[in-house]
């Protein structure tokens, strides 16, 4: 069997310290497949005249059973936070192993 | 809707008649045989492709298509020309509400329930989409 190469669209993989929670992937997923919740936090920096508001990221969660695998949301990050892996091979006994988190698609690696 | 029309060419009728005619010309292998719902007009047409493989070397193909009435359609089975024509019509009648008059086995392929409405006619809401709260919505 030949090796799969390095660009195959096998899977999308996470780099969740670039994800700032903008939501774009998961308005234009045209199925649906991504779900994001997020909160505000108030960073003050000293010298800063009022504290800055920064979205972190609670959980990030891709749908394996709904992805058609368009690869939209990875194109649309503006941050680069998502990229295709060429890792193929990630079965579940069900479907809410299916679902993976950010610790599972940061799993995947670099692209 | 305009500068959305099927194949070019003269409508295929009577169906089975046209097919069987292009069957006889040699284009005996079935390459595509599918419907697309025509609520506009009021039509669900059906398209088919046939191929030949003339001796010379090469490929021909030919382009048929035929109208339905969409409030009752009919269609015509042409199973017994094409035996691989029977699981795309079998499909059209599932997924378009179609009747296939002829076929020797109409049962669904994929939906548990016949009864429900054509999921591939355009005005068929998908259920589990209506249910389901937009995800981009938060926030």
């Amino acid at each position: 069997m030949s090796e799969i190469p390095h660009q195959a669209r096998g899977a999308i993989a996470l780099d969740a310290a670039a994800c700032t929670s903008c939501m774009l992937c998961v308005k234009e997923c045209p199925d649906w497949c991504i779900h994001i919740e997020s909160h505000n936090e108030e960073v003050s920096e000293p010298g800063a005249r009022r504290p800055r508001s920064v979205a972190v990221l609670d959980s990030f969660t891709i749908d394996w059973g709904l992805c058609m695998y368009c690869g939209i949301c990875v194109e649309v990050c503006p941050f680069d936070a998502l990229h295709w892996v060429p890792e193929h091979d990630y079965p579940a006994p069900d479907a809410q192993g299916l679902r993976h988190g950010i610790a599972r698609l940061e799993e995947f690696g670099p692209s | 809707m305009s500068g959305v029309t099927g194949p070019p060419g003269p409508l295929w009728e009577p169906w089975a008649d046209a097919v069987a005619q292009r069957v006889a010309a040699g284009f005996d292998r079935l390459d595509l045989l599918t419907a697309v719902d025509r609520p506009a007009s009021g039509e669900i047409e059906i398209v088919i492709h046939l191929v030949r493989r003339p001796e010379a070397g090469g490929l021909e193909d030919v382009w048929g298509h035929t109208l339905l009435d969409r409030a009752a359609p009919m269609l015509e089975s042409v199973t017994g020309l094409l035996p691989a024509a029977a699981w795309h019509e079998r499909e059209i009648h599932e997924m378009f509400g179609v009747q296939v008059s002829g076929h020797p086995d109409l049962r669904p392929l994929l939906l548990l329930d016949v009864a429900s409405p054509p999921p591939l006619r355009k005005d068929t809401p998908l259920v589990a989409r209506v249910d389901t709260p937009w995800p981009g919505a938060r926030r």
